[in-house]
């Protein structure tokens, strides 16, 4: 919960602690005494360690991050350092606490820090965390991922979603012998060239146009569309008859914010697909694992071709992955020609991370529970927007969501952009004051836990409630 | 060391156990007595279980790996399965021990499993392996690497040495406006799609031409020249005049086995660079920290203006970086426009293991060590292939060395492919039965470690003389 350092914004230097000394009640007691006090008048979150680490960062890292969204460019602010996770929760380096609805941008589906994950990490570290050569986890990890993907028959572990991405590219161009691919408005696969265009995640967050230093050859193939648009799509496809390798898209939106495909987009694309032989690639890197064990192909019964995966298949350690038909993935070397590597492919404390997260999720009722209180999350939140007045809509599936600060409904790109990020970003702010931490971007989806309780779920729309009717 | 189950081929199904029973004296011994009643056959080594292993990975992972070259494609034989690794050691599935000379590919100089490092994981992994959010730990390596790495004022993290290589250069055709850059034939900087061009590593390994899958576009702008090839160089920038955004090679070539830059290659690539005002790159993913504690720059006095570095800077967990100057990082999204991003990217655990790591490196004595037992081992294997009669020629810097059968000098890509590869395949095959693992290709470097003692140094030596002996 946000620190509570008296009326107004004094601000003295408390000792950086883990976690906060003062209970989650006496907070609230104290907050409610503060706002009959001062009326609307927000608490003062103090992050004075934050802002020197920040400080300091900014010289050494650009931006201060190793990831644009980590820099609150776009809802302002002092970006948080954080020291310490558990289960839902957060801690900063001013030992303020938060419930955490990023959970790493996806990878802490089981809860930050699991203790089984955490006892077979450090059973496996001790027997090496890399031997750059086969290991058996690797056979585990991918026996798990083929049963559970239903397009999956074979795959290849890498270190990043971006990995997968480039990798799924290059092996659909190999395959068909074609070059172009179709990518929809918003969508982010990864930072390889070849889809900076019209990306999602950080490039729409710092609005960016396209990057500077990606040559316009290597985005002259890739097509693209806005989401939900099948007919953009066909037009696409007969314009460019024959020469399409993929289209490839996240099948849920989580890098324009939460998008859910209209009811017959993914069986028209997976059609149009085949007609056409061209591969169609789910990037489930963020939806794989959390709509459902099998991922969204899984929750709307459509088989891709391909599938990238990342995030929770890592368990909080890098790693991706790609797979799909057997016959498709037989041409990546050195099965067949085409060409990708990686000296920590495979790691074994990688795949250690990953089979013991999949293996929890496993559990009978996971994605019931998931479901359910990530439900009474948004419908709380956006209840809460009716009560105060304000333009809102949203969604969940399962334990991804978001919610957009306009009337909606949101299907694409171009919908999301019309939410007030201003807005947005005040909600952000109010919200982590109230010890409640969302991304940094209007433009990134939400994620729930298994760690995350129906209290966490019951605060949260408090505060929510709470943030909306001042800002 | 290779498990001695009997005269010839007899395999019995061993338990597998992490450690064999037998000591190596003991070992020396038997081995002594098989060859003086066979002569010069070779021992057998025991790899049921990772047959078995590896059989059942080739149903789930394209060849059976997660990076090519770990398949043994190029020196045939059962690729090894493994189980554990330790210092300077190496015990596969069957419970056979080796020496290890890969280690992992670079990451392990340190010593595999290093239990400080170790350590420092346990503490860090209680308190979350992934927060997708700044934390102190990213300040702490960076500064380690801006105070070590003469180039670099500025660094970005990110998960594999691929993405440092795709970042560096979309930053310098950024920063430079220009697209086209040069590299040199048989080196290797990961797989982004321009620079899968006459590439080294696993490319070379495979015979692979180029990748397909890869656009013509994509490759188009890179421009290729032999190593140490100056006048090669100066012809380039001379029909490119003012469209070469950056020169990146190895400045010491370690993916087409083990090649030294001429006495004024470097620097003449220094002084091309900017009279012409484009970026020089050093890719350090291996030679980073293990020519020098400041890379290879350090070690031959010259600053590029970026560098991308891997491997060591994760201590066997999956880091890549790249930085320099300062004018030029600040052009990297969230200071600049150009994109770049990563979940992963400087998580708590790689950063941890990357400190440590380092603050190992740091003590007195470390390169000196690594720079004397390499020479032990190098110059003992040169000798012995003299004695034997056999064409070699190889190297060292402190802790990297490579070995060729050819009589040489290998000064680029062209003369390393004169090696008899049917030769080190038979070597290497021999080595392992004696219980030392190089890399199971000619085009890679070999690797040392503070772990390795003179003890090691000396058996393998002598093990590489009986193999010689016979092949």
């Amino acid at each position: 919960m946000a620190t509570f350092t008296g009326v107004g914004s004094h601000s003295s230097l408390l000792p950086v602690s883990a976690k906060p000394s003062r209970t989650r009640s006496g907070h609230r007691r104290a907050s409610v005494l503060v706002r009959n006090a001062i009326s609307v008048e927000k608490k003062s979150l103090k992050l004075d360690k934050s802002e020197e680490i920040f400080t300091a960062a900014k010289e050494l890292l650009p931006g201060g991050v190793n990831s644009p969204v980590r820099a609150f460019r776009s809802v302002g602010g002092q970006p948080i350092v954080f020291d310490s996770v558990k289960g839902s929760r957060m801690w900063d380096v001013d030992g303020n606490e938060y419930i955490d609805y990023v959970g790493s941008w996806g990878p802490a589906i089981i809860g930050h820090a699991d203790d089984k994950v955490n006892a077979a990490l450090i059973e496996t570290l001790k027997k090496g965390t890399s031997f750059g050569a086969p290991c058996l986890l690797e056979n585990t990890l991918a026996e798990a991922v083929i049963a559970a993907v239903p397009s999956v028959e074979m795959v290849r572990f890498v270190n990043s979603g971006t990995e997968a991405c480039m990798g799924a590219l290059r092996l659909a161009r190999a395959f068909t012998s074609r070059e172009k691919i179709i990518k929809f408005e918003g969508c982010y696969h990864g930072h390889a060239d070849p889809f900076l265009v019209k990306a999602g995640s950080g490039v729409a967050t710092l609005g960016l146009p396209d990057s500077p230093g990606v040559p316009k050859a290597a985005t002259s193939e890739t097509l693209t569309a806005p989401y939900n648009d099948i007919d953009a799509v066909k037009l696409l496809f007969k314009s460019n008859k024959g020469e399409i390798a993929a289209v490839i898209l996240e099948p849920v939106v989580g890098n324009a914010g939460f998008i859910t495909p209209k009811p017959d987009f993914l069986n028209a694309l997976r059609e149009i697909t085949k007609e056409n032989g061209t591969l169609l690639i789910f990037d489930e890197v963020m939806t794989g694992f959390r709509l459902a064990y099998g991922g969204a192909q899984e929750y709307f019964n459509i088989t891709p071709d391909l599938t990238t995966m990342g995030k929770v298949i890592g368990g909080g350690l890098p790693v991706g992955a790609y797979g799909g038909r057997r016959e498709i993935m037989e041409m990546v070397a050195p099965a067949g020609p085409m060409y990708q590597a990686g000296t920590l492919s495979g790691n074994p404390l990688a795949m250690t991370a990953g089979i013991h997260t999949l293996k929890r999720l496993t559990e009978p009722g996971c994605y019931e529970y998931l479901d359910n209180i990530t439900g009474q999350l948004v419908n709380g939140i956006l209840d809460a927007g009716k009560r105060t007045g304000h333009e809102m809509c949203g969604g969940h599936i399962r334990g991804m969501f978001g919610f957009f600060f306009t009337s909606g409904p949101v299907y694409n790109f171009e919908d999301a952009k019309k939410s007030d990020t201003g807005k947005f970003a005040r909600f952000h702010r109010g919200m982590l004051e109230e010890g409640v931490y969302f991304a940094p971007s209007q433009f990134e989806a939400g994620f729930t836990s298994l760690a995350h309780t129906s209290k966490d779920i019951e605060l949260t729309v408090e505060a929510a409630e709470k943030v909306l009717k001042r800002i």
